[in-house]
């Protein structure tokens, strides 16, 4: 996060100064990645990139907080995960209202068991990423979007199309089968 | 169930957990609980939550030097409506060139323009030194001092991609560190994380590409005076809207839009324009949207 900073750096970047376009990047970069990594690992860095190329063309025209600007920049992934999905399921299309609705569950073609593939050199990022990976999709999801995106209850909750209280459902049980799962590997301290 | 639009707080618990119990989750969940704090049998959990956050390496920001190569070409050229002619960074480099610190505000008065700087720099100089620290370092300000390299702007997409915002970065740590806010800002955790540690950032430092050179490697670690920047020290070998293609291919080649931009300020929730702490955000140098 970029903190009290971010109108100014936003102001920069929009105005095309490349340091404060570094400092957004940086930013969000590597939260984005993970959580791509987690939702389609195969082709997190491609969609980072194409991300990015969007965000950057709408980029003068973004108002808003630095939740917001995240918001903006974790649903412009979300969007080409899912688009991605779709080309490659062949499923039919669908209205662009019905986006929100769909879940990870929707990417499962996706998504690998387990992170190995991880271009990771931090192990213990990637093992809490490939233990997250584990959990149900929409668990693993919103754990994602509320603690790596640092995006709020109601932001995943906008950002998903369900009700904050089901996202935090959601939440609190990934957390709890997190602990099983941890609790049942002999994790302890 | 009606828990539709009601706060976190005032959320009934679920018949499975206690209501501490999901306070301790909640809080583990917007990071406000850092392990040591978490309920015994969370700890590990809260263990793998900080792990998710841990700072970026080095191949998480890898693709630096394409997403640079994409924002050029469209911050320099007709894509960014309404974006004034001249090119900022060249304010900015310059007096940063001169005297880091000191030049803080003067980055953002050339940033931001008279009128909108002096309420900035009014009302928090202390962000404003974070600022320049963390943004202006990466690409820092080379070009007064030194004539442009070829190399840096036409190569984003070599390993030193990195390598600028790396370079810039290690300047303004040392720099951060003298005022004992080093700690703060994401761009240092970044670079901590890179060097394994915040008492190896020195030594990280002075093996960190020379962005422009190959590698005078130590060099720079000292002179805290001259942060050295690619992405702006450059700017003069790269006309703008016209971006040296990298050698490597990038993966998203900048002219191909996957979608029109459309309406970025508003998310499929759209969490438009809420008032936040953007206190000065109002008046920026408006792009009348």
């Amino acid at each position: 996060m970029i903190g009290e900073d971010f109108p100014a750096v936003l102001a920069a970047a929009q105005q095309g100064d490349e340091a404060a376009f570094a400092a957004l990047w940086h930013d969000g970069q590597p939260a984005l990645l993970r959580y791509l990594h987690v939702l389609a690992p195969d082709t997190a860095e491609d969609v980072a990139a194409e991300t990015w190329t969007h965000v950057v063309r709408g980029l003068v025209r973004f108002r808003g907080t630095e939740q917001n600007w995240r918001a903006w920049l974790f649903t412009t992934a979300r969007r080409r995960v899912i688009d991605q999905t779709r080309q490659l399921m062949r499923r039919p299309a669908t209205s662009l209202e019905a986006l929100p609705d769909l879940t990870l569950a929707d990417l499962q073609g996706l998504r690998s068991p387990d992170a190995a593939d991880l271009a990771l050199e931090n192990l213990a990022t990637r093992a809490a990423m490939g233990v997250i990976a584990s959990l149900p999709p929409m668990q693993a999801e919103v754990i994602m979007l509320r603690v790596v995106a640092g995006l709020d209850t109601e932001a995943v909750a906008q950002l998903l199309g369900r009700s904050p209280g089901a996202i935090r459902i959601a939440a609190h049980r990934g957390l709890h089968r997190l602990a099983s799962l941890l609790a049942e590997a002999g994790v302890t301290r | 169930m009606t828990d539709r639009g009601v706060s976190d707080s005032d959320m009934p618990t679920f018949p499975w957990q206690t209501r501490p119990e999901a306070r301790a989750l909640d809080a583990l969940l917007s990071g406000n609980c850092p392990p040591e704090d978490a309920p015994a049998d969370l700890r590990p959990v809260a263990d793998v939550l900080v792990a998710l956050q841990a700072p970026p390496d080095r191949r998480e920001v890898a693709g630096w030097g394409q997403a640079l190569t994409v924002y050029r070409e469209i911050a320099g050229g007709p894509g960014m409506p309404g974006r004034p002619r001249s090119r900022r960074p060249r304010l900015i480099a310059r007096p940063l060139g001169a005297r880091f610190a000191a030049a803080a505000g003067a980055t953002v008065i050339a940033v931001l323009g008279g009128g909108v700087a002096a309420a900035y720099t009014g009302s928090l100089p202390g962000a404003l030194q974070k600022v320049a620290h963390e943004v202006i370092a990466a690409p820092g300000a080379r070009e007064s001092s030194a004539a442009p390299t070829p190399q840096s702007s036409g190569h984003p997409a070599g390993p030193s991609v990195t390598g600028p915002a790396e370079y810039g970065l290690c300047n303004a740590y040392q720099h951060a560190e003298e005022h004992g806010n080093a700690g703060q800002s994401v761009a240092f955790r970044n670079l901590v994380n890179a060097a394994g540690g915040a008492g190896k950032v020195a030594a990280y430092c002075a093996s960190a590409p020379h962005p422009g050179a190959t590698s005078p490697p130590g060099r720079r670690v000292g002179q805290t005076g001259s942060p050295t920047d690619a992405s702006h020290g450059r700017k003069p070998t790269t006309p703008p809207g016209k971006p040296t293609a990298p050698p490597g291919k990038p993966t998203a080649p900048p002219g191909k839009p996957t979608t029109p931009p459309g309406k970025p300020t508003t998310p499929p929730g759209k969490p438009t324009t809420s008032p936040g702490n953007g206190g000065g955000n109002g008046n920026g140098p408006g792009k009348q949207s």
